[in-house]
């Protein structure tokens, strides 16, 4: 008897849990950037719901519960991650030369920390910070963003470029509203 | 492969100035992969008066990736584990900046005992108490500082009452403990000596 009342108490445990992956896969479905996330959420969706629907036979229930975590930690943090900036972009960022100038309004480089000398080639991104070439493209070549300011540069993305455009028009729209309140 | 000559000027840097900053890293050894960092508690929190050892790996990215770092001294606090010493701060993970340095997230780890974030806990329990009931986690808080992260694994007041107990005045017993640098064994050598 005792056993009977463990086992129902697991299985309704166990199904909370399955209802919580539930939403989460619906989420990142929603969220998914390209055709091969959208095809391993829908598969885990699909797994999940025949093992809702099989739950008392299933014998391995801890392993299956371990393995949706899984997927969905690494789904979750493979669309949170920002992609590297764009190629092209990268490509193109412009070369200057260190000039008595350049040493008034930067002395060393950021990455490396070692005093830029004059006639050093340095890489200049869209903020005017300056980087030698070898020390800012392995950055780049993971990140989108400035070591110093975070300024960000555009991706080869286009889901996180459409998603970041959105942002802006919702934060716009969001001032526009405080502004309207505030005449 | 580690960039061993940044490592050494972020060792200079941050050990130039420790005496203001309360911030000083040392190397494990010889090798720049394994260092320890040394922060002390921020006046008027919990962790005030004590000294806390970080361990710090060095990922061979390094500036790329962030310095793995961990405390090494028990601490009660909603974004450090009080299990493992495991951290939860955005810098540590994917705010990560190859213009950080070890100072700068040291210091992090500084302004973080200052200001809890119990809305992103590493430690559930932690934060719990931090959110439903602050007294007791301040209270907590000061004792696992009081017992873990003073430079004697012995509280004051235990060491106090022992030397009354050996028939010594209180404040007399304070006084002397307070100039030896709270050592109990040199204090009763002084209060013996008279």
């Amino acid at each position: 008897m005792e056993d009977i009342d463990n086992r129902s108490i697991r299985i309704s445990e166990a199904r909370q849990s399955l209802l919580i992956a539930r939403e989460l896969l619906d989420t990142l479905l929603r969220l998914a950037p390209t055709g091969q996330d959208r095809s391993a959420t829908e598969r885990a969706s699909q797994l999940l719901d025949e093992f809702v629907r099989d739950i008392e036979g299933f014998p391995r229930l801890q392993e299956l519960n371990q393995a949706v975590e899984a997927l969905l930690q690494s789904l979750g943090s493979r669309l949170l991650r920002v992609p590297p900036a764009s190629k092209e972009v990268v490509a193109n960022l412009p070369t200057i030369i260190v000039t008595e100038e350049t040493l008034t309004r930067c002395t060393e480089c950021a990455v490396c920390s070692e005093n830029l000398v004059i006639n050093d080639k340095m890489q200049e991104l869209p903020c005017k910070h300056l980087f030698h070439p070898l020390c800012l493209m392995p950055w780049l070549d993971k990140h989108n963003s400035c070591p110093i300011c975070r300024h960000e540069l555009p991706t080869d993305n286009e889901a996180y470029e459409s998603w970041k455009k959105s942002e802006k028009e919702a934060e716009k729209a969001r001032r526009d509203a405080a502004m309207l309140r505030l005449n | 492969m580690v960039d061993c000559a940044r490592i050494q000027k972020e060792l200079v840097d941050c050990n130039k100035d420790k005496g203001i900053s309360g911030i000083s890293v040392t190397l494990d050894g010889d090798e720049f992969t394994h260092l320890t960092g040394t922060i002390t508690g921020p006046v008027g929190t919990p962790y005030e008066g004590g000294i806390f050892q970080i361990d710090i790996q060095m990922p061979g990215e390094y500036p790329f990736e962030p310095p793995k770092m961990r405390f090494l001294t028990k601490v009660w606090h909603p974004n450090i584990s009080s299990q493992n010493g495991a951290i939860c701060l955005d810098i540590l993970k994917d705010q990560w900046s190859p213009a950080l340095t070890l100072k700068t997230a040291l210091l992090s780890l500084q302004a973080l005992l200052s200001a809890p974030e119990p809305g992103d806990p590493q430690d559930a329990v932690v934060a719990q108490q931090y959110l439903r009931d602050y007294p007791t986690f301040a209270g907590t808080a000061r004792y696992w500082t009081e017992t873990f992260a003073k430079r004697s694994s012995m509280g004051i007041e235990e060491k106090v009452q022992k030397l009354v107990e050996m028939g010594f005045p209180d404040v007399l017993v304070r006084k002397t403990l307070e100039i030896v640098g709270g050592d109990e064994n040199m204090a009763l050598e002084k209060l013996c000596t008279g």
